[in-house]
This record gives C-alpha cells, structure tokens and sequence, in this order.
C-alpha cells in the first residue's frame, strides 16, 4: 500500500439556535461527534487522521514510500521467507528491500512488514516487483512473485529568459507552473551558478532584520498557475576581463527547485546546467561601467564607458561624439584614444547632460579606427531618468 | 414557543414530536415525520406552486427537513424543496401578511438557521461563489444590526428603546450569530481551496469568540500543514504555546499543545516522535479518541500494522459508541485490505456492529464493502 501522508477528517457542521425546533439537539450531536474540535465544533478541519484511499499521483522528485506486507492466510506454518522488493524502470533495476536475510519462520495469521521508501528519479513508467520465496511445511520450495506498476508524472513546466544587461550583468526569468493537481508550496528555489558568475537572488524584500518574499501571502501555488522567479548573475572578476569577447554558448548555472505538499510530502528538481548564447558584440564592444539612475534636469553627470576590442586585430581609435536633440555633450570630441590590442580594453570618463526631462537615452558616440577608416556609431547605450530639481512653479 | 390556536388543519405541534427519531439518528424516519406533518399542514408533497399559509411552526418544520436532509448529504433533495422559498424575503413569509394570525407582530418568521443553512447549501453542488455571495449578505445584515443597537435603535433602525436587558441579549445574539456566518464563510472559502481568505477570514473571527483562539489559531496552523508551509503552521502553533504558558494549566488547552507538536513531528517524516507525543495525550486524556486514532495511524507508518489493527479493533470493541465514526471505520478497512485479500469477511463484522448500533443515517461507504 502506497502511504502517502494521511489526511484530515473535515466535518459538515448543521447547526441550529436554541429557539429552534431540534433545540439542542444538533450541538449535543456535533459534541458527541468523535471527530469535531472540542469547544469550536463548527470548525471544518478536524484533527483526525484518515489513511490514503488511492495511489493517488506520484511525481518526479517525490519520494514513493510503500508499506510492503506478506501475511500467512493458510493455516500452516512456513519456513525461510525471503521477501524482496525491486523497482523496474525503463532504464533500470533498483533493489529497494531494507534487508535481504531471510524470516526463519511464519506462523498462521503472522505478518512480515516492511517500509520502503524512493526518491523518484525518472519520469514514466514504473514496476514495482515484490519477490517472495519460502518452504512449505512439506519441504517444497515455493516462490510467487506480485507487480504493481505506476505512472510518474512531470510535476512542474519551468522555462527559462535571460536579460542582457548595459553593465555585465545578466538577469535570469525563472518561470515556474506547477502542473499537478494540488497545491505545492515553494520552500526553496535558488540558482546555483557556474564557476563563472555570482548570483543574487532578488525574490525577497528585507524591510529591517525581516526578509519576506516578494509573493507576499501567497506562499503556495495552485495547479496551474505560474510563478516568475528573478535572478542576477555577475561575472566574477577573473571572468571579467573576458567577458566582453566570450561569444557562443556559455553555462550559467542551475535551479534547484524544493517544493513540499500536504502535511509535509517532500519533492526535489534541478534543473540540467543553463545555457545562454553570448550576446554578437561586433568588433567593439561599447558598455557602461558606471551610470547614474537618475539625473537632474540641465545638469551635466558623469559615465564612465568601457571599450573592448572583440576584433582580432589591433586598432587605432578616435572617439567622437554627436550632440543629439536632448542629449548633450561635454568636452573635446575628435580625440586620439590610442592603439587597443585585440581582447583589451579601456575605460573613458564622458560627461554628459540632458535638456528634456524623462527616460533618455544616451546616444551619439562614434568611434572610428583610423587603420581601417571604419566607423562605428553607438545609440541608445543605456537610459537614464531625467527630473527637474525644482519644487516650485518655474519648471 | 407560541402554540396558536390556528395551528392548520387542527394538528398540535410540539418541540419533541421528531427528537427521539433524530437522537437515535434515524435521520430518514425522521425526514419522512416531517413530511407527512407537513402535509397535515397543507404544504406536503405536490403542493408547490399553491397558495401558501406558513406559520413559525410550519417553518420549523421546513428548517428541521433540509437540514436532516443536509446531513443527510441529500444537497439536491434539500436544493429542490428550498426552491419555492425563492431567496426568504417573500411577502409570504413575513409576520405582517398574516396579522389576524400574528397581529401586531413585525418582522420575518423565517428563522435565522434555516437563513445560514439556505446560504451554505450551494456550495456543496459545486457552487461555492453563490453560497459565499448569500453568507457575505447575511454578514451584512448582522453587521448592520449590530450597528443599530450599538447606536442605541432597535435592530431594524427604528428608536425603539429597549430595555437594558433585551437590548444586551439581543446584542449576544446577534454576536454569536455574526460569528456563526463567519465560520461558514472560512470553512466555504476553505472548501474552495482558497487559502489566504480562508485563513484571514478564521483569524478574523478570534475578535468575536476570544475563547475560541487556541482552536482557531491551531486550526489554522493544520490549513498551513496541508498547504505544505511547515513554518509558518509552526509559527501558529508557538502562539497557541505562549498564550497556554501565560494562562496556566487547562487541560484541552495543554491536548491542543501537544496535538500540534505532534502533526509537526508528521510533517517531518519523524512518525516515532509523532507518535510518541500522541501517546502524551492519552496520558492527560485517555479516552480521546483523536489521540488513539492518530496513534494508531502511526503505527502504520512504522510499519506496525498488526499492533494498530490491534489498537483500534479494541477501541472499537470498548467503546463502539464513540469508535464506529466514519473516520475510524475508513482507517480499519483500509487496514483490513493491506493485511490480507480475506478482508472482506472482517468488513462485514464491522457491517454488523454498525447495524447494531447506528440508525439509518450511517453512511456504509466507509466500509468499501463494493
């Protein structure tokens, strides 16, 4: 018998007032009722607990436990039982008998009882096998064996989005659906990043020493519903320096996903390893080390850019740059950067302000290697939000 | 209770006319009582649609069919006879349509269980959203009372002055019974499996019954075990420890203490512990009979099927009064079924003590004789 975790009686609580017909006859029946809270009996969820009716449905990740019984229904005694209990998948054969030395002897009306417990592993079908071998009174040898066979099923859809970034970083959209038909509650899902990056989970709030969750009360899912976790991943410092000129498919990490459901029924995914396919940077790849969020009004702020030559050969570079319609320039356009050898980069202060309040976009550096006579122009790097400084009434 | 003269058709109504059908919960004899005095009152089988004539012991006896019905668990049954009653506001049914009957009284005849019970039946046909709407209008029809007498008026707003003592009771009343609707609100909402208002809505009602705290409060902690958020039913079950630690020793309180520790121990996969702090139970209480069937429960768990078998084929023996309950009887089967594939002959025994015993209400599915 399969022992899921037992379930709690509930009650259909039929009242009436004293001024009423049956007078105190229904509270007298709930009172007396073995199965309702003493002093709150109209309360639904008793404390009584009811063994599992069914099967029911197991899922990957789940822990099967069964209850396994050989029970002598003849009226003879019989010798040397060996019970054993193997889990046929479509894969493999997984033995699962705590003990494998055989019962000297089993009288009439006796039992042999065993708990196996299993951490799923596959998804589809499976065969439990229960082998038992035993002697007659007579001497005869005798063996029968029974199968019981399950379906696993696949308990939850995750899918995967990642975000570049303006800086290095990448953000990870985990979208989790719980797909049985119960309520699972989320005790933990983190990623486990690649030896390449640090990760920062951004699913909690603190607020004082406290962290809540950003999904608030709702701390379980329903069937069928989704639920997005974020993630952001920072290239550690070593990887750093390469990270502009990483191209093609890299591991970001894995998700380790623990869920449990009624009175404590454990499951456990990972994800296989996450890839991304590196974003095409061209020859040169221009990005922001340092961005202020938000900006005042006409006021020039300080960005820090960083120039990375992708290409294979060394170039020459002189950066311009262009005034555009709110965004505005500040310094010596034209300027000689030097020579920048293929994987190098280098890091260049600009100042800059804004004459139009809002999200603005940064654009309007051109970048050119002079060995080439190649043109490279740069809209739209990163945004930044625009206010005006005043309280009063002149802005 | 008003006897009046003109009770119809001449056929005197007392209080105890069904009890002793319904204490032996010969529920179905008893249904059937209250329809043939229906009948005698003019309002039987086949008389939907007529003029009606109903007086308060008329719609006593309508209030006492659908709710054996109810329990019963006959919801069509009771839907299809509530529906001439439209939603219990008809003139019909108002003392004022009667006045050489009722003269000078105002106000509905309709009794307030017969109201609660017209809401909740809904949502055991699967329509859970019209019972919440009905309970949430009764909610507001309390609260509205509750104002009124607070201000000092008569429940219907009028200024009526009441007399200290009738303005009090009337306010018990109405308390208790605004607290009677919020239970039926949490445990529909918990029904639909709507947890978060399920909980808030049973935190909710601690203010009105704040001696009700510790269940409610560990009754919610057991919503959070079987949503699988083991922290935060700890997290309840802690209150309900700090409030027994300031009160001092009372005895259903310290059972509650060790009742949740012990659905905690369940919660961790530590059957031992679990078991053994229902054992704990016993020690204070021995004849609960949560506590004995829990323990037995597991029992099984461990792997000890002949010794709980052996516990709860004696608890039945003991005591078959409180022990031949649904829950236990699902519990024994089971067992039965996972011993040996003879279970069908002690199911049947456990058939025999149940005919023995209980009226014609018993629900026998338990028993898995099919």
């Amino acid at each position: 018998m399969r022992l899921t975790k037992p379930t709690l009686f509930t009650n259909l609580p039929v009242t009436c007032e004293g001024r009423d017909l049956p007078g105190d006859l229904f509270a007298q029946l709930m009172r007396e009722d073995p199965s309702t809270i003493k002093g709150a009996e109209t309360l639904m969820l008793g404390e009584m607990l009811t063994l599992p009716q069914n099967f029911g449905n197991i899922f990957l990740g789940e822990t099967f436990s069964s209850y396994i019984s050989v029970h002598n229904d003849s009226n003879q005694v019989v010798k040397d039982i060996l019970v054993k209990a193997d889990l046929q998948t479509s894969s493999q054969r997984l033995n699962l008998s705590a003990s494998n030395t055989a019962v000297a002897e089993l009288k009439p009306e006796c039992c042999i009882d065993d708990v196996i417990h299993h951490e799923v592993k596959e998804i589809g079908t499976h065969i439990l096998v229960c082998a038992v071998s035993y002697t007659s009174q007579f001497g005869e040898k005798l063996y029968f064996r029974k199968f019981f066979k399950f379906q696993v099923l696949k308990p939850l859809d995750v899918k995967t989005k990642f975000y570049n970034a303006e800086t290095d970083e990448v953000f990870l959209e985990a979208q989790i659906q719980n797909i049985t038909t119960s309520p699972m509650f989320m005790e933990k899902v983190s990623l486990e990043p690649s030896m390449m990056y640090n990760v920062t989970e951004l699913n909690s709030v603190t607020s004082r020493d406290q962290g809540e969750s950003t999904f608030g009360k709702m701390s379980y899912l329903q069937p069928m519903d989704t639920r997005q976790y974020l993630y952001c991943l920072k290239p550690k410092t070593e990887y750093a320096e390469k990270a502009g000129v990483i191209k093609g498919v890299t591991v970001i990490g894995k998700l380790d996903i623990v869920w449990k459901t009624n009175l404590g029924e454990r499951g456990r995914l990972q994800t296989s390893q996450l890839q991304r396919m590196a974003p095409g940077y061209g020859d040169i790849r221009l990005s922001l080390e340092v961005i202020p969020d938000t900006v005042n009004l006409e006021e020039p702020f300080d960005i820090v850019c960083k120039i990375t030559n992708c290409s294979e050969r060394t170039m020459d570079l002189v950066m311009e740059m262009c005034n555009m319609r709110s965004i505005h320039w500040c310094g010596i356009s034209g300027r000689q950067l030097g020579k920048l050898t293929p994987g190098a980069s280098l890091l260049l202060p600009l100042t800059v302000f804004s004459s139009e309040q809002g999200l603005q976009s940064i654009s309007g550096l051109r970048l050119t290697d002079t060995f080439l006579k190649r043109t490279y122009e740069y809209d739209d790097i990163a945004q930044v939000c625009v206010v005006c400084p005043f309280m009063s009434n002149e802005c | 209770m008003t006897h009046n003269k003109a009770s119809r058709c001449g056929v005197p109504l007392t209080c105890c006319d069904s009890s002793p059908l319904q204490s032996s919960k010969n529920w179905r004899a008893a249904v059937d009582l209250t329809g043939r005095l229906l009948t005698a009152h003019g309002q039987g089988y086949g008389k939907a649609g007529q003029p009606t004539s109903h007086t308060t012991d008329s719609l006593q006896l309508w209030f006492v069919r659908l709710s054996l019905l109810t329990k019963l668990n006959l919801f069509q049954n009771a839907e299809l006879e509530c529906e001439p009653f439209g939603n219990l506001d008809q003139p019909d049914l108002y003392y004022e349509y009667y006045p050489t009957v009722y003269p000078g009284r105002r106000g509905s005849m309709v009794p307030f269980s017969m109201r609660l019970l017209h809401a909740e039946l809904p949502q055991y046909l699967g329509k859970p959203q019209e019972a919440l709407d009905r309970l949430y209008n009764l909610k507001t029809i309390c609260l509205a009372i509750l104002e009124n007498l607070g201000k000092g008026l008569a429940e219907d707003g009028s200024m009526i002055t009441l007399a200290q003592e009738n303005r009090q009771a009337s306010l018990t009343l109405w308390r208790s019974r605004l607290s009677r609707v919020m239970y039926s609100m949490a445990n529909c909402l918990l029904l639909m499996k709507d947890y978060v208002l399920a909980v808030e809505t049973y935190h909710s009602i601690i203010q009105y019954e704040p001696q009700q705290r510790v269940q409610l409060l560990s009754g919610i902690g057991r919503i959070f075990l079987q949503i699988g958020d083991v922290k935060t039913a700890e997290r309840y079950f802690q209150d309900v420890e700090k409030a027994y630690q300031m009160k001092g020793s009372n005895l259903s309180h310290a059972t509650c203490v060790l009742m949740n520790r012990a659905f905690v121990y369940l919660s961790q996969n530590n059957y031992a512990d679990a078991h053994t702090t229902f054992l704990e139970v016993l020690k204070i209480d021995p004849k609960n009979p949560v506590a004995n069937n829990n323990a037995a429960v597991c029992l099984l768990y461990l792997g000890r099927l002949k010794e709980s078998l052996g516990q709860l084929e004696g608890l039945v023996q003991q005591d078959p009064a409180l022990y031949l309950h649904e829950s236990v009887l699902f519990n024994l089967t089971t067992m039965y079924e996972l011993e040996s594939s003879r279970s069908t002959q002690k199911k049947q025994a456990l058939l025999d003590a149940v005919a023995c015993r209980e009226g014609d209400s018993f629900n026998t599915q338990c028993l898995k004789l099919v």
